[in-house]
């Protein structure tokens, strides 16, 4: 069971270590977590805002990758690729 | 006190050595690459001269065989940042003090010690930490480093020298002072001379640094720092601090005396720091100086008079050397249609027999990208143009991270100018192009000049001077670094200063006068000999 979740203010690097499958869709929403090789600084939220997402959107992007997360072990492999 | 007024002469470019079969450079190199092949070592941070072990680390891999340590790294907590800046503080009160010729001299020790004794050092480092090939490393880690250091002294003492008008009754001084403050240096995984630079330079004109290396670079990093101090640099004027970006920044911008950050990296964290700076701007004593390198998304444009081969050649080497890994690598072309079937046929052909591979084998041109998160993103693009119905692959697309993160050099042809990969930077061996009819070259060239928000390098290749004309004056503000039948990468220390604007960076252009002048707090000093004993003019007589 996948005990973390994603909240608004975790650090891109964060995520990116913690949950690499989020990099991909975050990517297709235009907020890019890795550039020149390295994940950005600052939070989900700022890189959000910086890419002109509201508040609310933010909010909903964090429920999407949590939910997208809980079928995804932490090493980004989906559970049942691991069995 | 030294009282000479050394001048410097104009430095050459150091020779780049060929590693051919039989030399004595190969020689050592394999000798140093297998002894750090054979130990795993224990990299600490280096605050106030001291080495500092927190216990908390991480391993140093290598890319093209990821189970491979080669070192374990100490990570900066809290208390190790706070500690560097108040390193970096205390130490300014000597070093800014210093003779400008007393800090030059510690640069050319440096530059002469990585000459003669530390290149197979430096150089194996950069290959195994960094996965750079015997001739990307030595351009890199030898070559470029040396550079930075013997034509940043030329350049300090050509600012120095740079004096006001005086009149005969009085003196005017400039003086170059250092910032007012410490200054925070951020540097990238992909040349270690840029490491060498980000701190260098500031730290000739007087500075001292809060060195925050890329978490992917530590060991020539490391090796680095360890030759600044053999070249007897101070304890305290480059503090080397390994750790999380997020948590050494967040308390260096917190910090009152922060007074410049010199930053080589993405766009995307360089904004995060302007930002932060932004919001912290009534907690400084002054305005704090940014100078930052960031992204690229770097072209190759032709016309229909270049030479198919010239051309294949400079993508070849501008898009694939060090695995599309440069700031400046060529990843987007327009290729006019009367050249693209025969410009294919080589692409494909030289292409095909390229495979990455290990950097200890001389015989690969291309090695591995720097980590996974770095192989997903880049596999990503090549996934995302195989499902396109927009855009083929026309050689490459193969991937491998069971060993090493491999990726083919991969050629995306898309009939969209600003397909996903023909805007977006990625970072690795991905080069996508157009085929424009040969009659729009003008339509084309505007369409390169707003595909992307970057400028920082690009190339025009064509023998029709009229289209060079063309080319160098609508792609103006297209790249800070522009070529002229020659690819967008391999910029010269002295040479070819190197940086680009628009989200490119500040454009204060490494190697050269113009990026040490953006490190000093110039003050004008004026002297008079006999000053006036009355106020008034002698307009103000009536006789």
């Amino acid at each position: 069971m996948n005990i973390k979740s994603i909240h608004r203010d975790i650090t891109i690097a964060d995520l990116a270590e913690q949950f690499p499958e989020s990099v991909g869709y975050l990517s297709e929403r235009g907020i890019r977590c890795l550039r020149c090789g390295e994940p950005i600084w600052g939070t989900l939220a700022e890189a959000a805002r910086e890419k002109g997402f509201s508040e609310t959107q933010i909010k909903q992007i964090v429920d999407v990758l949590n939910a997208r997360s809980s079928g995804f072990n932490s090493q980004g492999k989906s559970k049942t690729q691991e069995k | 006190m030294n009282n000479a007024l050394y001048n410097f002469e104009r430095p050459k470019n150091e020779p780049v050595l060929t590693y051919a079969p039989g030399s004595n450079e190969r020689i050592c190199l394999k000798d140093e690459l297998n002894r750090q092949l054979s130990q795993v070592i224990d990299i600490p941070l280096i605050i106030g001269g001291k080495e500092i072990r927190t216990g908390k680390t991480q391993k140093v891999v290598m890319p093209h065989n990821h189970s491979h340590v080669l070192a374990h790294c100490h990570l900066a907590g809290e208390a190790e940042v706070k500690m560097a800046i108040e390193a970096a503080l205390k130490a300014r009160e000597i070093w800014a003090n210093f003779t400008w010729l007393d800090r030059t001299i510690i640069m050319m020790k440096a530059a002469d010690l990585i000459r003669k004794k530390y290149r197979p050092k430096l150089n194996a480092a950069t290959m195994l930490g960094q996965s750079k090939s015997a001739h990307q490393a030595e351009i890199d880690s030898a070559c470029e480093t040396i550079d930075f250091l013997t034509f940043n002294s030329y350049f300090c003492s050509k600012i120095y020298s740079d004096q006001p008008l005086s009149e005969v009754e009085n003196l005017n001084m400039l003086e170059y002072r250092p910032l007012e403050g410490f200054v925070f240096t951020v540097s990238p995984f992909n040349f270690t001379a840029i490491a060498a630079n980000l701190n260098v330079s500031p730290v000739l004109m007087g500075n001292t640094v809060v060195w925050k290396p890329a978490s992917t670079a530590l060991l020539s990093n490391y090796y680095l720092m360890k030759i600044f101090e053999e070249a007897g640099l101070p304890a305290g004027v480059i503090n080397f601090v390994p750790g999380s970006g997020n948590l050494i920044g967040g308390i260096v911008l917190e910090h009152p005396d922060l007074a410049g950050i010199h930053f080589t990296g993405s766009t995307g964290t360089f904004n995060h720091l302007w930002r932060k700076v932004g919001e912290n701007l009534s907690k400084y004593h002054g305005y704090p100086k940014m100078v930052g390198e960031t992204g690229g998304k770097d072209f190759i444009f032709v016309h229909k008079t270049a030479d198919f081969e010239e051309v294949g050649t400079a993508i070849i080497r501008g898009a694939f050397e060090y695995q599309g890994q440069k700031c400046s690598a060529a990843s987007r072309g327009y290729i006019p249609a009367s050249m693209w079937p025969s410009l294919k046929e080589l692409l494909v052909r030289e292409l095909s027999q390229i495979k990455p591979g290990d950097p200890t084998d001389f015989t690969n041109f291309m090695n591995a990208v720097i980590d996974e998160a770095s192989f997903d993103n880049i596999t990503r693009y090549i996934d995302t143009a195989k499902k396109s119905n927009v855009a083929e692959i026309v050689v490459g697309g193969g991937s491998d991270k069971s060993v090493g993160y491999f990726v083919e050099p991969t050629i995306i042809k898309t009939t969209d100018p600003h397909f996903l990969s023909m805007e977006e930077e990625i970072f690795g061996p991905v080069f996508t192009l157009v085929v424009y009819p040969d009659e729009e070259y003008e339509a084309y060239l505007r369409i390169c000049d707003k595909t992307s928000p970057y400028a920082l390098t690009g190339a025009i290749f064509a023998r029709d001077r009229q289209a060079i004309i063309k080319a160098h004056d609508m792609l103006r503000y297209a790249a800070g670094n522009f070529y002229i039948n020659d690819k967008p990468t391999g910029a010269v220390v002295g040479q070819q200063p190197f940086g680009g604007a628009r989200a490119s960076g500040t454009n204060d252009k490494a190697g050269s006068m113009l990026n040490l002048t953006r490190w000093t707090s110039p003050r004008i000093i004026k002297e008079t000999f006999l000053p006036s004993k009355v106020y008034y003019y002698p307009f103000m007589r009536e006789k």
